[in-house]
C-alpha cells in the first residue's frame, strides 16, 4: 500500500511538472473561464437581472467554475493518448507496478490541475463583482475536486479506447457539449422544458453547479447533501470505469 | 541450478484469425547475446511483447529469468529491462528527471538512489546534458539515456528491439561498445532484434524467424554452415547475410509480398479450374 502511494505520488508529479512546463496550457487555462464570466457574464447581466430579479454573475460563477472542470478534465485525458502515442505508457506497462497505480497517478495530477482552474475562477469572484465570504471558498474545495475526480476519470475512460489525438478531440468534445448545456450552468432549473428534465437530472455536472451555486450564495434545487451523495458516486463509479479500463488493456 | 534466461516453448500469438507467433521454440541461457532475426511482419514483435509482459500468449509456455510470463508478470517486470524500438523517455523531463522517474517508479531503495543514478548518467556519458530535457537531444543521446536508465534497476535480462535503428554509424559503433562492456561487467543476458546482420553477427546465438515459424537457430557461424557455399565470388557482405537471404527469400514484405502471394494463388486457381473443365 505504501508503494501504492509512492508509485501515485511520482506518477502525478511527473505529470504536474509537464503541465508547469507548458505555459500555453496554464494561459489558456485560465483565461477561459475568465472569458466567459466577463464577457458573458456582463453581456447576460442586466436582461437576467430584469427577468428573476437575481445577479446574473452570482448565478453564472458555478456554471463557469463547472465548464472549467469539464473542459479541463477532459482536457487532462490527452495526456494519456499521448503517452501511447509517444511511447512513454510502454515505459510504464513494462514496470513491475499494478495498472491501478498508474491510473491512480493520472487521476490524482488530473484531478489537482482541474481544480487548480476552477479555484482560480473562483477566486476572481470578486472582481466581477461577486463578494464572497472566505468559509465559501473552503467550502468549495471538496466539491470542485470531488467533480475534478469524475471527469478526469471519464476522461481516462475515453483515452483507454482511443489511440489518436485527433480521435480523443473530436470524442470529448462531443461528450463535453451536452454535459455542459445540460447542467443548467446558464439558466435556472426550474424553467426547463418537462422533455429535457430527465436528461439534467441524469447529468452529474448538473449536480455540481447545484452545490457550488448554494455555496457560492444562490438559490439551490436540491439539498447540499443529495449533491454531494450524486457526485461521490459519479466520483467513485469512473474512476473505477477507468481502472478497469487499463487493467484490460494492460 | 541458475534459470535459463529465456525459456520459449511452444509459443503462439494469434490476432484474430492471424497467426503471428506458430509453436516457436527457443531458449538461452543467463549472459548470453541471442539475436532474433526475421523479415518484416516475422512475427519479431509479438514474440518481443510476450516476453516482457505486454501481450499474453495464445499458447504456449514462456519463463523469463526462470518467472511464467502469465503468472509471474510482476516478477518477470523486475528482473527484465526493455528498450523499444520507440523511444519512450518523457521528452517535457530532463535527462536526470527521466532516470530518477525510472528509479521511483521501480522502487530503487532511496539509500541507493544517488549513487545508482550517478553511476548512470557516467555510463550514458550525458553528464553536460543531464539537466536539458530530453527533446532536446539526438536520437544517439535519447538511445544512451535510455539503455542507462533501463540499467538503474539493474535487470538479470535485457530486451532491444532493434536498438540501433535510426543511428548513424559511429553511435551504432558506440553503443554497442557500451552492451559488450555491460555483459562482460554484469554478466546481462540479451535478447536483440535487428535488421543489421552484421550486427547479429556478435550475437552468440541466433534465430531466424519467418511468417511466425522458427526457420533456423545456432550460432552465427552454424547458420552459415547451413547453406551451400555460393558458385559466384563470395560477395562483400557477411556470412550471416548471405545465410539469412537464402533462408528468408529475397522477397519484398508487407504489401508487396501481399500482392505477389494473391496474385500467386489468383493464377494457381485459375490454372487448376481450367484442368478441371
Amino acid at each position: 500500500m505504501r508503494r501504492f502511494g509512492e508509485i501515485v505520488f511520482a506518477l502525478c508529479q511527473r505529470e504536474l511538472l509537464r503541465f508547469l512546463r507548458e505555459r500555453t496550457q496554464i494561459y489558456s487555462a485560465l483565461a477561459r473561464p475568465l472569458l466567459w464570466l466577463v464577457l458573458l457574464g456582463s453581456g447576460m447581466q442586466g436582461a437576467f437581472q430584469d427577468e428573476t430579479g437575481t445577479d446574473y454573475m452570482r448565478f453564472l460563477l458555478p456554471g463557469v467554475m463547472t465548464m472549467s472542470i469539464l473542459f479541463g478534465g477532459l482536457l487532462s485525458g490527452v495526456s494519456t493518448v499521448w503517452d501511447r502515442e509517444f511511447g512513454f505508457m510502454r515505459e510504464m506497462l513494462v514496470a513491475p507496478i499494478s495498472a491501478f497505480s498508474i491510473v491512480g497517478g493520472k487521476l490524482l495530477a488530473g484531478a489537482l490541475v482541474t481544480s487548480l482552474q476552477a479555484f482560480i475562477t473562483l477566486a476572481f469572484a470578486p472582481w466581477v463583482g461577486v463578494q464572497l465570504p472566505w468559509i465559501a471558498f473552503a467550502l468549495a474545495l471538496p466539491y470542485i475536486f470531488l467533480t475534478s475526480i469524475g471527469v478526469v476519470a471519464m476522461a481516462l475512460c475515453i483515452a483507454a479506447r482511443m489511440r489518436t489525438l485527433e480521435g480523443f478531440g473530436s470524442l470529448a468534445n462531443f461528450v463535453a457539449l451536452p454535459l455542459f448545456f445540460l447542467s443548467a450552468s446558464m439558466y435556472p432549473l426550474r424553467h426547463v422544458p418537462s422533455w429535457m428534465r430527465p436528461l439534467v437530472e441524469l447529468n452529474p455536472m448538473t449536480y455540481a453547479v447545484d452545490a457550488l451555486r448554494q455555496i457560492v450564495g444562490g438559490q439551490g434545487h436540491w439539498s447540499l447533501a443529495a449533491d454531494t451523495a450524486v457526485l461521490t458516486l459519479f466520483a467513485l463509479s469512473l474512476s473505477a470505469a477507468a481502472a478497469f479500463l487499463f487493467r484490460r488493456e494492460s | 541450478m541458475t534459470a535459463l534466461a529465456v525459456d520459449c516453448q511452444k509459443l503462439s500469438v494469434r490476432y484474430g484469425s492471424v497467426q503471428a507467433v506458430d509453436e516457436l521454440s527457443f531458449s538461452f541461457a543467463p549472459g548470453e547475446l541471442f539475436g532474433l532475426l526475421g523479415p518484416n511482419g516475422a512475427g519479431k514483435s509479438s514474440v518481443l511483447s510476450v516476453l516482457c509482459t505486454l501481450r499474453k500468449p495464445s499458447a504456449g509456455e514462456v519463463r523469463v529469468a526462470g518467472y511464467d510470463v502469465q503468472k509471474e508478470a510482476r516478477a518477470v517486470r523486475k528482473h527484465i529491462g526493455v528498450i523499444f524500438q520507440d523511444v519512450t523517455l518523457d521528452d517535457r523531463l530532463s535527462g536526470r528527471e527521466n532516470l530518477e522517474l525510472h528509479a521511483r517508479i521501480w522502487g530503487i531503495d532511496p539509500a541507493h538512489r544517488r549513487a545508482r543514478l550517478q553511476e548512470a548518467i557516467e555510463l550514458c556519458d550525458l553528464a553536460s546534458a543531464i539537466d536539458r530535457q530530453t527533446r532536446t537531444y539526438s536520437g544517439g543521446m535519447k538511445r544512451r539515456l535510455e539503455l542507462a536508465r533501463v540499467l538503474v534497476h539493474q535487470p538479470r535480462i535485457l530486451f532491444l528491439d532493434e536498438p540501433t535503428a535510426g543511428l548513424d554509424a559511429q553511435t551504432r559503433r558506440h553503443l554497442w561498445q557500451h552492451l559488450q562492456t555491460l555483459r562482460q561487467e554484469h554478466g546481462l543476458s540479451v535478447l536483440l532484434t535487428t535488421h543489421y546482420l552484421e550486427e547479429a553477427e556478435q550475437a552468440d546465438r541466433v534465430a531466424i524467424i519467418d511468417r511466425g515459424r522458427l526457420i533456423a537457430l545456432g550460432s552465427p557461424d552454424e547458420i552459415a554452415a547451413q547453406v551451400p557455399p555460393a558458385t559466384t565470388p563470395p560477395p562483400p557482405r557477411g556470412r550471416l547475410e548471405e545465410a539469412y537471404v537464402h533462408l528468408v527469400g529475397r522477397d519484398l514484405r508487407e504489401e508487396e509480398a501481399g500482392t505477389r502471394d494473391r496474385l500467386r494463388d489468383a493464377l494457381q486457381r485459375k490454372g487448376r479450374g481450367g484442368k478441371l473443365r
